[in-house]
């Protein structure tokens, strides 16, 4: 399996690059901001992109639209997208334009090495993958 | 009703009315207090009304000689010193009491001047301070002098020329004991008025400057309703921003190494089995993550509220920075009552900011630190003789940006959020002042 990161803290990015090579899979490619991700996705032609939400320079939700835009270009790509916190519109946002091969992580779940995996591949083969807190929350404010 | 304790009853008189179970003691250290508050009070404002006596002579010249239009010619600058001499007026009673909000400035054209009803009230306030208030002056200043005088008589009245008058009255001589003993009565008489009257007079004295000094009923405040809405508005702003950047440091910082750690320790489960090596690897990396994060939540504590100062105090947080600088630096720190806690942060982090830059940029061999809390404010200065020029470019101060807070512009917005000034006077070639005015929100 072929991956793009996308992270700006350079310490997360090279932890997760390593985890994930250690595990066996390709790591093609990291990028620190939405345009360096555009760019290596572009070239790289990756199977999943792992997207942080937060990244330069208004680090508000440049993940979340690198990730509509990214698959705007290529609707097969495979997105997981980690969040350092639960926000509802980002979900929302992200899941409109169609949920298969989309996946929305909080940042912690990615110790959880085997959970992890498991969205990733999942996310990889056209599912999907909501974290299990985010999903939490959606049922606690439609009540 | 049952008796109070010990001495709660009598000579409480023209003191105010007295709660319940107040010793004596109590009693007469408040009035004691009271009485020397007025007392200064009096004095202080013996100034403002010798000043004013000046005054109304010069008007009354100017009046006289405008009939011949030679006055008219003065006339201007008499009403600028006027309004000058009223604005001495509010600063001196709003040291001593609530504020006096001024009215806006009169006109200075004449005619627009002399309609004016803020100049109206300002000239009916110099007849009334130039003659009531330099009258109650004059005795704030005498009747201490007159009870000293009276009181301490039977200790040096022998050592008088012969008939010489013995009272301050004028009136009388003593010739034995017995008549120095009532002198001395007449000096606890005094001391009796001054601490019966002189609220009431120093109340008598302010209220004419507090009437009609103040902003009339019909004056348009909006122009310092707006200023203070600014004002408020950047204090809102500056907190905001402030908040956001605890935030971004948290988030970023912090927050993130903690994500690694989990990340790193996540991967050396797995590989434990296989690789220890590589396990082992992973966990030590998972433990400087660890350790960084410690780190960033000490520097984010330090930039919210530093823990020196809860300990130590402002002299003491001071003293640590002065002593933590490369260059020598004097303290000299006069802060008797505690400020606000944000404002003493406030003044630690300018400090900071301003001896890391002397240490970094100004090549200075000698850096003096002063602080003063007087009159509800807190005035800061640093100076140092280096090579001056700072300010101009961020080189010296280095801008807010990233790390926000810190930098000349963090700095001023920090002096702004508490309604501050702050002014650097750097000539190239040197010295550098800088120097703060906060609020002390006590």
């Amino acid at each position: 399996m072929r991956i793009v990161i996308a992270e700006d803290d350079p310490l997360l990015r090279e932890g997760l690059a390593l985890l994930l090579r250690a595990e066996g899979l390709d790591v093609v490619a990291t990028a620190g901001t939405p345009d360096e991700a555009l760019d290596a996705i572009d070239v790289h032609r990756p199977d999943v992109a792992i997207l942080d939400v937060r990244m330069p320079p208004t680090h508000t939700d440049e993940g979340i639209v690198a990730a509509v835009e990214a698959r705007r270009r290529r609707p097969d790509l495979a997105v997981l997208v980690l969040s350092a916190y639960v926000e509802q519109s980002f979900a929302t946002e992200l899941l409109g334009g169609g949920v298969n091969g989309l996946g929305y992580l909080l940042k912690e779940r990615v110790g959880r090495v085997e959970e992890f995996l498991d969205a990733l591949h999942r996310v990889a083969a056209g599912g999907t993958a909501i974290d299990p807190e985010v999903v939490a929350q959606l049922f606690t404010r439609s009540r | 009703m049952t008796a109070s304790t010990s001495g709660a009853g009598g000579g409480a008189a023209g003191v105010g009315a007295a709660a319940p179970h107040e010793s004596v003691r109590h009693l007469a250290l408040r009035a004691l207090s009271t009485a020397g508050q007025s007392l200064a009070q009096l004095a202080s404002g013996l100034n403002t009304a010798v000043l004013a006596g000046l005054l109304l002579l010069w008007l009354a010249v100017t009046a006289v000689t405008s009939v011949v239009g030679v006055g008219l010619l003065m006339a201007p600058a008499l009403l600028r010193a006027l309004h000058a001499l009223a604005g001495r007026e509010r600063e001196r009673l709003a040291r001593r009491g609530p504020e006096v909000v001024a009215p806006e400035p009169p006109p200075t054209r004449l005619r627009l001047a002399l309609a004016d009803t803020t100049t109206h009230r300002e000239l009916r306030w110099l007849v009334r301070h130039s003659t009531l208030g330099l009258l109650l002056g004059l005795l704030g200043v005498l009747l201490p002098v007159l009870a000293v005088r009276d009181t301490a008589f039977p200790l040096y009245w022998r050592f008088l020329p012969a008939n010489t008058t013995a009272t301050s009255l004028g009136v009388g001589n003593a010739h034995t004991w017995a008549d120095a003993l009532a002198v001395a009565l007449l000096g606890v008489g005094w001391i009796a008025i001054i601490l019966g009257l002189t609220p009431g007079m120093a109340r008598l004295h302010s209220d004419p400057g507090r009437r009609l000094l103040a902003a009339g009923p019909d004056v348009d405040l909006s122009l310092r309703v707006a200023e203070l809405t600014a004002t408020r508005a950047a204090a809102l702003d500056a907190h905001a921003t402030e908040l956001r950047r605890i935030e971004r440091s948290l988030h970023d910082g912090a927050q993130n190494r903690l994500v690694s750690v989990a990340v790193l320790i996540g991967a050396s489960r797995r590989m434990v089995a296989r690789d220890p090596a590589g396990a082992d690897e992973l966990l030590e990396r998972a433990q400087s993550a660890a350790e960084q994060a410690l780190a960033e939540l000490r520097t984010v504590a330090r930039g919210i509220l530093p823990p020196v100062l809860a300990d130590r105090g402002l002299a003491g947080a001071l003293s640590g920075l002065a002593a933590d600088c490369a260059v020598p630096c004097r303290i000299d720190v006069d802060v008797p009552a505690r400020c606000a806690a944000s404002v003493e942060a406030t003044a630690y982090f300018v400090v900071a900011e301003a001896l890391t830059n002397i240490a970094k940029h100004s090549g200075a061999r000698h850096a003096v630190v002063r602080a003063r809390g007087s009159g509800g404010r807190l005035l800061l200065s640093i100076e140092d003789d280096g090579r001056g020029g700072a300010g101009g470019t961020s080189q010296a101060f280095g801008s807010g940006g990233e790390n926000g807070g810190s930098g000349l512009t963090g700095i001023r917005r920090r002096v702004a959020a508490h309604d501050g000034a702050l002014t650097l006077t750097s000539p190239p070639g040197g010295p550098t002042v800088l120097t703060v005015d906060l609020p002390s929100g006590s």
